[in-house]
């Protein structure tokens, strides 16, 4: 899976961020929450899409 | 012994969400790729879920553990406050190390001394184990660090305040 802050942009984007793409730190910290908030719904464990 | 019903909702929220913010000090200590950050975040959760299960049935972590609907985290956006990228990383770290004292000064005034113990010592496995899951720096999977320098002063901070 590509690491790179494009990709990171685009989970971002594909999971319905609002927020400024180009402020890394709020859009790092809005998608930590998301994938606390996806793994908490999934039971602790990561949901396949993620990893897809 | 304590549960969910020694606490008022809110105590309780941010009893639950203390572990999570653990992880998110670690990962915004040093921010890895899209696969570190899942790696990070999968395994503070599995710690502080085998923390829970190791705990029993019963008292502070039985009750965490029974609870199954999803804690509502706070918003990350506004504890990072103004400045720049360093700054903002600085008033992160200390609104999530004063979470975590927030909570353990309403865990010490209504659990036992063990139930404490336990929940701190479940902090800290959350802690080590969403710092270890990925390598910071490093390319193409090569070199790099398993606790980097920011992460291991996160660390430090964590538990001093343990």
């Amino acid at each position: 899976m590509d690491s790179s802050f494009k990709a990171r942009k685009q989970l971002a984007q594909e999971l319905n961020y609002t927020g400024d793409p180009n402020d890394s730190a709020s859009m790092n910290l809005w998608l930590h929450k998301q994938l606390l908030i996806k793994i908490a719904e999934n039971g602790g464990k990561v949901p396949p899409e993620l990893l897809a | 012994m304590s549960d969910q019903t020694t606490f008022t909702p809110e105590e309780w929220s941010q009893i639950r969400t203390a572990p999570m913010l653990v992880t998110t000090g670690v990962t915004a200590a040093d921010p890895s790729g899209i696969f570190g950050s899942i790696k990070e975040a999968a395994a503070g959760m599995h710690a502080m879920i085998a923390s829970l299960q190791a705990g029993g049935p019963s008292g502070l972590l039985g009750s965490l553990l029974a609870d199954k609907s999803v804690p509502s985290l706070p918003d990350f956006k506004s504890m990072l406050g103004e400045g720049d990228k360093a700054k903002q990383m600085s008033n992160l770290k200390t609104a999530i190390l004063g979470k975590i004292r927030g909570t353990l000064d309403i865990l010490k005034q209504k659990a036992s001394p063990e139930e404490v113990t336990s929940y701190t010592a479940m902090l800290s496995k959350v802690a080590d184990n969403a710092a270890n899951a990925a390598k910071e720096g490093g390319f193409l999977g090569f070199g790099g660090t398993r606790v980097s320098a920011p992460e291991q002063a996160f660390l430090d901070d964590l538990k001093a305040a343990l």
